[in-house]
């Protein structure tokens, strides 16, 4: 890993080597923000995401109408002053249901990813310290979920008990783990063998204290990049399911579930706003997460291949 | 691992060793499939059993019936005995349509096979066209410009392409057809009306995997044009786009074999959506259909189908991969 290593680096008329302390080389985390802030998209990407989630928060400041309010005096009613983004097929307003449905789809991602990266973090640090039968079977057993299409797994199991916004993020976070329990597994086996974390074992350091200690925060850079590519993922997962009507249900507003409606040719054809704006919606969103997650590998250097999905 | 002489860089040891993974894998995936059987909601008998049979016995007879069957047995037992039936190709029956899941899996097949192989034989090929193409170019607009593409390729969901997809070229131009494989009444069979239909499935399901390949082919080509080999080519005068077809290519691209295997799970996953969009008859919609009737065994079965599928394709790019390039062979 490279930010381990001091940088030689003298912009600015730092020295080299730290012969003056009081100029000295910024500080790894310093290092990352500035990199990160170069990268245009990646700060695009943090920029749109912040809008979303404060329009989340502040959805019911933001939103001018009640977002389940029904209108059948304005039914499937084009975009004009009075409701900017149009209505839907009972008159309610599609602006005020997008500004909710954030809601919905940041924290689906939110809490879906946080739930597999905290099993996969276990799982895999599991593994990679414990070693012999225990990663064995560990990793075999990520093997084989590996197999299964995610999707189809999720599809059945939110079949199984029922759709509902809770079910979706407990189900999403339930099979999503495989992935990173394989990335902490391969920075686990990595940084045990570094001088610093040798060093510590050395000194009389216990097992749990170098990997809470030493390995843990090392791993965070690699797991942040995973985690928001993993929140990309999981937005669009939560946008598959709403849309094949196996997520939110209604009235509950979710960029899916508003999606769902245009499954119907005749609102397809005719209330073009309805299914374009939400459609956007989930595209931005997913390019945000997907603009950070590629800005943070950049900025942390967090080198290794990744899978297509 | 296995007790085989010691030579793990010949090509049949190489076969032999991924042959040996492959069956605790597979047993792995069963143990899996089960253990979702179990979380279903609903009574195993009915899944086991055939439908016409259940009809005609009484209570006390399924009573004796389940006894003996064994499901009355601890799990482990279930298990096995369950394993039995479906080593021998029987996967239960299908809730709703009383018939066996596995021929109705298999009825399904050709057509979701015709809308899968397409769309990554076609993303393959344009995602590495762009990617190599990139990377010859890297730094300039055109590179740029298809980095920023890529990330619209994986961020824009597959349905939503598919909506847009509909609207311009169904509703708006009126070019091609919305639903089915074929028109109502016309011909069936291979024709220019299944291609008509097709056009559509095909280009949602390959638009977002057109990125993931692209990038590997460009990341492959700039570390290949960057090895010392292909710098002594240069340096024997070989003329330029013998270096590239020869040197860098052959080396860059060999490895994407193994991303028709990775890629596979998303693929399937993604054809449940565009399948069930373009009401195309299978099996993704096969499965969307099951989980909305809540037919488990015809759920699970597709599980299982498809999960083994990934398994054999991932063990068939290995065992490619591995026979033509030597140095895989030895981890």
């Amino acid at each position: 890993m490279s930010s381990a290593t001091p940088t030689l680096s003298t912009t600015r008329g730092e020295t080299i080597g730290g012969l003056a302390p009081e100029t000295r080389a910024p500080s790894p985390s310093r290092r990352t923000l500035r990199r990160f802030l170069r990268h245009r998209l990646a700060v695009l990407g943090a920029v749109i995401l912040v809008v979303m989630a404060s329009a989340a928060i502040f959805a019911p400041l933001l939103a001018p109408y009640d977002p389940n309010a029904i209108n059948l005096m304005r039914v499937s009613h084009p975009p004009d002053a009075t409701n900017l983004l149009g209505t839907d097929a009972v008159g309610r307003d599609t602006l005020s249901r997008l500004i909710y449905g954030a809601r919905v789809s940041l924290s689906v991602g939110l809490v879906a990813v946080s739930i597999y990266l905290a099993i996969g973090f276990v799982l895999g640090a599991l593994a990679g310290y414990a070693g012999g039968w225990v990663d064995t079977i560990i990793m075999r057993f990520t093997d084989i979920m590996m197999c299964f299409p995610t999707f189809v797994l999720i599809l059945i199991l939110v079949g199984f008990v029922g759709p509902s916004i809770l079910n979706v993020m407990l189900v999403l976070g339930l099979f999503g783990w495989p992935d990173i329990a394989r990335l902490v597994r391969g920075q686990v086996l990595q940084l045990r063998e570094l001088e610093f974390v040798q060093a510590a074992g050395a000194m009389g350091a216990g097992k749990w204290y170098i990997l809470l200690r030493h390995i843990a925060p090392n791993i965070v850079g690699p797991l942040s990049v995973a985690g928001s590519l993993g929140i990309a993922g999981a937005i669009l997962a939560e946008a598959g399911l709403s849309f094949l009507g196996l997520g939110v249900v209604q009235p509950t507003s979710s960029w899916g579930s508003m999606l769902n409606e245009a499954r119907n040719p005749a609102t397809l054809a005719t209330s073009v706003w309805l299914w374009l704006a939400p459609g956007v919606a989930i595209s931005l969103a997913v390019l945000a997460a997907n603009f950070i997650g590629d800005g943070l590998r950049d900025a942390l250097d967090v080198r290794g291949r990744r899978g297509t999905r | 691992m296995s007790p085989l002489p010691r030579s793990p860089g010949s090509p049949m040891n190489y076969v032999i060793r991924r042959l040996l993974l492959v069956l605790p894998m597979l047993l792995g995936i069963t143990i899996i499939t089960y253990t979702l059987v179990n979380f279903a909601p609903g009574d195993p008998i009915t899944a086991m059993i055939d439908p016409e049979e259940m009809n005609v016995r009484s209570a006390d007879e399924i009573e004796a019936l389940r006894e003996k069957m064994g499901l009355n047995d601890p799990l482990p037992v279930r298990y096995a005995l369950w394993l039995r039936e479906a080593v021998q190709g029987n996967l239960g029956y299908s809730y709703h349509d009383e018939k066996p899941v596995l021929g109705m899996i298999l009825d399904k097949l050709p057509a979701s096979l015709m809308l899968t192989a397409t769309s990554m034989l076609l993303a393959s090929l344009i995602g590495c066209a762009l990617g190599v193409f990139s990377a010859l170019r890297q730094y300039s607009i055109f590179d740029h410009l298809l980095t920023v593409l890529a990330f619209f390729g994986v961020s824009v969901p597959g349905f939503f392409f598919a909506l847009i997809g509909m609207y311009i070229f169904s509703v708006r131009l009126g070019w091609l057809p919305v639903f089915g494989m074929w028109t109502p009444g016309e011909p069936t069979g291979f024709n220019l009306d299944l291609l008509r239909h097709a056009i559509l499935p095909v280009l949602t399901l390959t638009l977002p995997q057109i990125a993931g390949y692209m990038r590997y082919a460009r990341a492959a080509t700039l570390e290949a044009l960057g090895a010392d080999h292909v710098t002594t080519a240069r340096a024997k005068g070989l003329r330029e786009q013998v270096v590239l077809r020869r040197h860098v290519l052959r080396n860059a691209l060999l490895p994407l074999v193994t991303i028709f295997g990775l890629s596979l799970p998303a693929i399937i996953g993604g054809s449940f959506i565009i399948e069930t969009i373009f009401s195309w008859p299978g099996i993704g919609l096969l499965g969307y259909t099951a989980i909305m009737q809540r037919d488990y065994p015809l759920q699970l079965g597709i599980a299982l189908i498809a999960a083994t599928a990934v398994l054999l394709a991932n063990l068939g790019t290995d065992i490619a991969y591995g026979l033509v390039d030597p140095r895989i062979r030895y981890e």
